[in-house]
């Protein structure tokens, strides 16, 4: 619980459990005193106190929620109570209800707080939480109570946001709860079945009375009728649709095998038959549509994952303070100015204008640490402002936020068909012809030589061979795979990813931005005429400006007016101030003709305009973790190759340092894509890492690209996979992962292609009665779909 | 063993009791949030 801890003067906060240092602000309670971070901490523990809710701490240790990041003074979304107002609707007489969502829910003792402290308010009738949903469900008696219930949840420390339902996530929870109640009747229906079968099992062929025989017979029957019906029904209407589309789907044969199974028993129960096969009506049932289940979980959880980043950005922007105005986050100009508050969220991507504080991105990136934000830095919308004040200026409109560009091509990733899973489908289909004319071949074949299997071949064919496991192979794997990267801080935007780079044996770098941090500094100015060291850095300031380069931002802003302001990937900057032209840039595009560097050591640029005017060597910090990481792919077999646009020795010297020896410096963009091709043509498939800023002819051709900096990469979308974390080693992490799926696919369907060769020859010479042919065949796909469940941990 | 012959129907009706039962609790949301029941059985009041 609460650890103070002497010897460094660190405390967790009683409420939050944030570390502190030096704790200043304490509260009482029950003669004790607790550290607490904050003053919201500290109102929240005080209202979890005068609720008499302190069970709470107890139950949170017991939960072990992840660590939260401070939750002080926590306000609700913008548009406030007014907004929530409009979501009430009547539940009855007297009755009004009202659903939410609360991101921060953590643990089931988040869910048991809120639900208690609600509880305790009068009017509430009825309050229920769900843990997965982070959403809140609330019936009260009085209309007008709202306000006090948001604030209740506001003070103990939750935002609150209002629940907008699509229509998907509408559509997802019906299915879920008809399959689950399908599930369940067939799961019952089974088990008794099978206590039934067994009394025959033991008794063996003859061995019982036939009025006991009849009994059990009868027995199953009724149990069986509701499954085939009932729980079956999917299957029977999934055949029906096909085969009015004229096409041959899974569902047929399964819808086929399941009901000639009940309708052989039904006859054989009337006529006191050979045999009944009511337990494999059941078991088959069951186990296809635990199959259906758990894909249909992993459907979900993906959908979810990607409404709760569509929360997290509010409605409303403070566009003006004292007195406050509000502008539709929507509605927001790029260049137009907005405050933001501690504990809010942030409505919009933009630069920070003034103000310092740290900012919890942990949505974008997984990662729990706040980022320190100070003026000039990138804020992404949906990302909350922790502890200081903000004024930023939005630098994109809300379509191209990264929150909205995340989502959308999430969502197609997600409807891309690996070209493998199309195989498989077209596979399945032809197979499903194969298997109908096998069967119906074999119950010939069985019916000419006068046997009395020629029934119950057939359907021992069909119900062995059906192919769910090879079509459900893949698509489940994907599913699964893309929600997991999303948790890790890769977004896939494009289907192939996985595959294409699971194939990859080469990797070339950018240098500025991508193994180097990208954040410059000028590092020394050398004049070249008689303008002093401030004239010559406002002019190149002004010039670069407009420039997104790395190197541009070394400069910072400079205020003088540039006229025909021109960009030249790659080279430099070039524009007209006061009348005359500058570039600046490399010294071959800034002067025109080569001009030996000051120095062979560093990276310089040069500002000229009609004559040289000054160097400036320009320095970068390389990432912590490029030596590592570049290590580490060379370990998983990667060729590494270094391609910049810098001539200095800087990138030999870099290439040295991690030791990469294929180091190509001067590269314009075209020479990158040029490269690229080369190795492609000596058999190489390469990974093209970048920032996306000039890199991207070079990310087009390549096999497989990724980009590291989030921001400038949505805007260009040129990359296949962005890493959200900014954070190198995330390329291990996705090299192994990719190849980990496409093990797992192949696993998959060798599996279902071997499964189905052995034991297809086996069921037309009939040496499988039916119900090792159900066991077999759910127990097949089961095994696919929990072997691709094995892709959620990375 | 005539036994048998109450016990079976016995035992149907009961499944059928279960069967219900389990449709009954599906369509009334009690298997909607599976994570937060878990751990809520250790939270003991008073």
């Amino acid at each position: 619980m609460n650890r103070l801890n002497t010897a460094i003067s660190t405390a967790e906060c009683k409420y939050c459990s944030k570390l502190i240092q030096e704790p200043t602000h304490f509260i009482d309670l029950q003669g004790e005193s607790f550290p607490v971070c904050c003053p919201g901490c500290e109102k929240a523990a005080l209202v979890v106190h005068g609720l008499d809710l302190d069970n709470f701490y107890e139950h949170r240790d017991r939960c072990n929620p992840p660590p939260a990041s401070c939750q002080s003074s926590r306000k609700t979304d913008s548009r406030g109570v007014s907004g929530f107002i409009s979501d009430v609707s009547k539940a009855g007489p007297g009755r009004f209800a009202l659903s939410v969502i609360i991101p921060d829910i953590r643990c089931a003792a988040c869910t048991w707080l809120i639900e208690k402290a609600l509880m305790q308010q009068p009017g509430m009738l009825r309050v229920r939480t769900n843990l997965s949903e982070k959403r809140v469900y609330l019936e009260f008696s009085n209309e007008d109570s709202i306000a006090d219930l948001i604030g209740l949840i506001e003070s103990l420390g939750y935002a609150v946001r209002p629940d907008v339902k699509d229509e998907m996530e509408i559509m997802l929870r019906q299915e879920r709860k008809s399959l689950l109640s399908r599930l369940g009747v067939a799961g019952i229906g089974m088990m008794q079945v099978m206590m039934y079968a067994l009394a025959t099992y033991i008794a063996g062929p003859h061995g019982m009375d036939v009025a006991y025989e009849t009994l059990f017979r009868w027995a199953s029957l009724a149990l069986a009728i509701p499954v085939t019906f009932y729980s079956a029904s999917i299957f029977h209407g999934g055949a029906y649709r096909d085969l009015r589309r004229g096409s041959l789907g899974m569902d047929v044969p399964v819808s086929l095998a399941i009901l000639a199974a009940f309708f052989l028993s039904l006859l054989n129960t009337m006529s006191h038959g050979e045999e009944v096969y009511f337990d494999t009506v059941c078991m088959f049932t069951f186990f296809l549509l635990l199959g259906r289940y758990i894909e249909l979980g992993s459907r979900s959880q993906f959908q979810r994952s990607r409404d709760l980043t569509a929360h997290l950005v509010p409605d409303l922007a403070r566009t003006g303070i004292e007195p406050e105005v509000f502008q539709p986050t929507r509605d927001l100009d790029a260049g137009s100015r907005f405050y933001v508050r501690p504990g809010e969220a942030i409505p919009a991507d933009g630069v920070v204008i003034s103000g310092c504080t740290s900012v919890d991105e942990s949505a974008f990136t997984g990662e729990v640490m706040p980022v320190l934000k100070k003026s000039g830095s990138r804020v992404l919308a949906g990302s909350t402002n922790l502890d200081g004040e903000l004024l930023v200026e939005t630098t994109v409109l809300f379509a191209d936020f990264v929150v909205n560009r995340i989502s959308n091509l999430y969502r197609q990733a997600t409807l891309y068909k690996p070209p493998f899973s199309i195989l498989a489908d077209k596979i399945a289909r032809r197979f499903v012809v194969a298997v109908l004319l096998l069967a119906a071949g074999s119950g010939l074949f069985w019916f000419l030589q006068g046997s009395a299997a020629w029934m119950l071949v057939p359907l021992t064919v069909l119900v062995v061979s059906c192919p769910c496991a090879l079509s459900l192979a893949t698509p489940v794997a994907y599913t699964i795979a893309a929600t997991t990267l999303r948790k890790q801080g890769i977004v896939v935007s494009n289907g192939a990813f996985l595959e294409r780079l699971a194939a990859v044996n080469s990797v070339a770098f950018d240098k500025t931005g991508t193994l180097t941090e990208g954040d410059l500094q000028i590092a020394e100015t050398r004049i070249l005429t008689g303008k002093t060291e401030s004239e010559v850095l406002l002019i190149a300031a002004s010039l670069e400006k407009t420039s997104k380069h790395p190197i541009a931002s070394a400069f910072g802003a400079g205020d003088l007016r540039v006229e025909r302001c021109e960009i030249v990937p790659g080279k430099g900057v070039s524009g007209i101030i006061d009348g005359i032209e500058y570039r600046i840039g490399e010294a071959m595009y800034a002067l025109g003709r080569e001009i030996a560097n000051p120095d062979a050591m560093g990276m310089w640029v040069l500002l000229a305009s009609d004559q040289p005017l000054a160097w400036f060597r320009v320095e970068d910090k390389l990432r912590e973790e490029a030596r590592e990481t570049i290590e580490g792919l060379r370990v998983l077999g990667f060729k590494a190759s270094l391609l910049t646009g810098d001539r200095s020795a800087q990138g030999i010297i870099l290439g040295k340092e991690l030791g990469i020896n294929d180091v190509r410096t001067g590269l314009s963009p075209e020479d990158k894509v040029k490269v690229l091709v080369e190795k492609q043509q000596r058999g190489e498939r390469v990974l093209m890492v970048g920032d996306g800023i000039n890199d991207t002819g070079a990310m087009g051709v390549a096999d497989v690209s990724v980009a590291v900096s989030p921001v400038d990469v949505f805007v260009q979308s040129s990359a296949d996979a962005t890493l959200l974390s900014n954070n190198l080693l995330s390329l291990i992490v996705a090299v192994k992962y990719a190849r980990r799926v496409r093990r797992i696919i192949s696993q998959n369907v060798s599996w279902a292609v071997i499964y189905n060769l052995c034991v297809i020859p086996l069921a037309v010479t009939g040496f499988i009665e039916p119900w090792m042919a159900a066991l077999g065949m759910s127990l097949s796909s089961v095994l696919v779909i929990l072997n691709s469940n094995r892709l959620i941990r990375v | 063993m005539e036994i048998v012959f109450i016990l079976v129907p016995i035992s149907l009706v009961i499944i059928m009791i279960a069967l219900w039962a389990f449709v009954w609790s599906v369509r009334n949301e009690q298997f909607e949030d599976l994570d937060k029941e878990a751990h809520s059985i250790l939270f003991d009041d008073e």
